[in-house]
């Protein structure tokens, strides 16, 4: 990978750490292509906590992928702090997704055979970080989701809540500038959703991460402070939060009946 | 990247311990390829080695002198091309040929051999007096003969230990008799046992005699069939055979272009061809081995691709994560080089038994070689890499989207 390309700091003079351009997704179906995401407009700017709402056949799966840069557009530019994605390869997208993005899954996505301290410690392993390195900064990363005291528990020992929290620990270990959350608390109660959403706040709030969290709970979406609701591959609302501000977060799960604002 | 390596190992090493009764079936292939080469090459070559002990121990420059008129058979001792062998030949080589130390006249054939209480068949030599010394022999009680002995054609004999048991029980056989047909002969010397010769024959139920005695009075032929030499050195074996040749040719008035009528082999020519039918059976084989070794390889990849597809989300979550195609790859190779290496060090393990076992059945050392069993581990980690390699790709190029919504 070029100096360019993955320069951790390098992000345009706008502060932004997203920007896309025209983005444009076709997926080929055979005789038929889907337009999935057709002219995508958006900036991000670096600590900002942002909720991409929309129902399902939005796009929203879409703009996911192409964000945590595991699918490149087809046509646009995606920029994640100064890198072109597209002009990318298998093994650089998955360098820059290991140095810049942090996911966190609706279904955790850890390694069940895995301990909570070797899952926090696989991102550092493929960054190639030495062993001793990669032990401590994992504690101390599990310490920062309080869960100090489960490091040698295996996924299936630990609650949805405390498998959740892991993850964020795996996705913050490598000190990445977006964390990505897909429905983060898609799979658990009310009462554990808000420990996460409170987690996700303070991370937020305390550290200035960036993150960007997709849902369609109306209720989740608005913990953040901007929301941006896409329909048919397009974005038809990018407003602040009542937080900031901004009108009410809206019914995306309403939106297949009525048009938004 | 060490730590990478490492990492892969271990896990390679925990997904082999987690599915035990799976990694066992699958090794089964290799740790029989693994243990059929190591018994194979170290029995094979282990009979090598004892051959060509056998061999040398016979005496490394000994050479043979056959009529091949007795060697078509004793029925028609007067075949055509046949040249008669004789004492005098033997004398005469000797005598003339600087290259040849000893010769001896000799012919044989078997019968029935009858002790004061047991009889058996058993092998008689007739031989001269330089006979224990051009084939090695020992005496282990009791005397050798002496040259007077057969100029006098006195009715004594050595037996071996095999032919003494038979006959003797435990007795010692010196000085006792023993009769073939009418003819009644003592026992002067018990020979030091001599084993099996490499067509598998017992050299010890033997019963040695004066040459005349054996011509004359048990087969009733008047020249002997074989005449032993040996040479002055192993390096001289060849020069040595070319001269009894010619002198052979002379004494009988052989015009050039008529052939021989006898024969003159060499031991060191019997150590090449057991050198070389042993080294081509270690070929041989190897070869199936290999076979063998590509059935567990094929196992191998079977698995491998089962894991693999087992394994779909996890790796989608690796790519995910930030695993590069490299990564993976190396994961899911080591992975079934583990369980291969694995194979092979059970098969190693396992074959070096078998070996000893079969080895000391058949009464030879087993040659274990370490470079074979260096070998044979660094082979079959090679097969499971090699047959990694296709599962390994499949992981690495599966799309990570698809990868992680995989159940």
């Amino acid at each position: 990978m070029t100096d360019t390309t993955t320069r951790k700091s390098g992000s345009p003079a706008n502060g932004s750490v997203i920007d896309i351009e025209d983005l444009h997704k076709i997926y080929d179906a055979g005789e038929t292509a889907v337009h999935a995401l057709r002219g995508v407009n958006l900036t991000i700017r670096e600590g900002e906590y942002i909720a991409i709402m929309g129902a399902s056949g939005s796009g929203k799966s879409t703009m996911l992928n192409i964000l945590g840069a595991l699918d490149v557009p087809s046509r646009g530019v995606y920029r994640l702090a100064g890198n072109v994605t597209s002009r990318l390869s298998r093994d650089e997208l998955a360098q820059l997704r290991n140095t810049y993005i942090g996911f966190i899954f609706q279904n955790f996505n850890l390694l069940m055979r895995s301990t909570a301290l070797e899952n926090v410690e696989l991102p550092m392993v493929y960054a190639g970080v030495p062993k001793p390195l990669r032990h401590e900064a994992a504690l101390g990363s599990l310490a920062k989701v309080n869960l100090a005291d489960r490091t040698h528990h295996l996924p299936s020992q630990l609650s949805g809540g405390q498998q959740q929290r892991v993850a964020i620990a795996r996705a913050l270990v490598n000190n990445p500038r977006v964390l990505l959350a897909d429905e983060p608390t898609g799979n658990l109660d009310s009462h554990t959703s808000g420990e996460i959403m409170k987690i996700l706040a303070n991370l937020h709030e305390r550290d200035g991460r960036t993150i960007i969290m997709v849902s369609h709970d109306p209720g989740v979406a608005s913990f953040a402070e901007r929301v941006i609701v896409l329909k048919d591959g397009e974005i038809v609302a990018d407003q602040p939060t009542p937080r900031r501000g901004g009108p009410p977060v809206p019914d995306v799960r309403a939106l297949t009946l009525a048009e938004v604002v | 990247m060490l730590a990478l390596w490492i990492e892969c190992f271990k896990m390679g090493l925990r997904e082999l311990w987690r599915h035990r009764l799976r990694s066992m079936l699958t090794m089964i292939g290799m740790i029989m390829g693994v243990s059929v080469v190591i018994i194979c090459i170290s029995v094979v070559q282990g009979v090598k080695e004892s051959l060509i002990g056998d061999i040398r121990r016979a005496g490394r420059n000994m050479i043979l002198v056959i009529s091949e008129g007795a060697e078509k058979g004793r029925s028609n001792p007067t075949g055509a091309a046949a040249t008669r062998l004789t004492r005098a030949d033997a004398e005469a080589i000797a005598m003339e040929c600087d290259s040849v130390a000893m010769t001896c006249a000799s012919h044989g054939t078997q019968a029935i051999v009858a002790s004061d209480a047991e009889s058996a068949v058993i092998e008689l030599n007739g031989v001269e007096h330089t006979y224990t010394a051009i084939r090695n022999w020992g005496v282990a009680e009791g005397r050798d003969f002496e040259p007077f002995d057969i100029i006098a054609s006195r009715r004594v004999c050595l037996i071996g230990e095999t032919a003494a048991r038979e006959l003797f029980g435990d007795r010692n056989p010196v000085n006792e008799m023993v009769r073939i047909g009418r003819l009644s002969l003592r026992v002067i010397g018990l020979l030091e046992p001599k084993g099996f010769n490499p067509l598998g024959q017992d050299e010890d139920k033997v019963i040695i005699m004066p040459l005349p005695v054996l011509l004359r009075d048990v087969m009733a032929v008047r020249d002997p069939a074989v005449i032993l030499c040996s040479a002055t050195s192993d390096e001289s074996v060849e020069r040595a055979v070319q001269e009894i040749r010619d002198l052979l040719r002379q004494r009988n008035r052989l015009n050039e272009g008529d052939k021989d009528g006898f024969k003159v082999t060499t031991l060191k020519e019997k150590e090449e061809q057991a050198r070389t039918i042993s080294d081509q059976m270690t070929l041989l084989m190897f070869f199936l081995a290999l076979v063998s070794l590509a059935v567990g390889g094929v196992g191998i990849m079977n698995i491998m691709l089962v894991a693999v597809t087992e394994r779909t989300r996890e790796i989608g979550i690796r790519m995910a994560i930030g695993a590069s195609t490299k990564a993976i790859n190396r994961q899911f190779l080591i992975e079934a080089g583990v369980i291969s290496s694995a194979g092979g060090a059970v098969g190693i393990a396992l074959g070096v038994i078998f070996a000893m076992l079969i080895a000391s059945a058949i009464e030879i050392e087993a040659a274990l070689s370490p470079w074979v069993i260096v070998l044979a581990f660094l082979f079959s980690a090679g097969v499971g890499v090699v047959f990694g390699l296709w599962p390994a790709r499949r992981a690495a190029g599966l799309n990570p989207i698809e990868a992680l919504r995989h159940d």
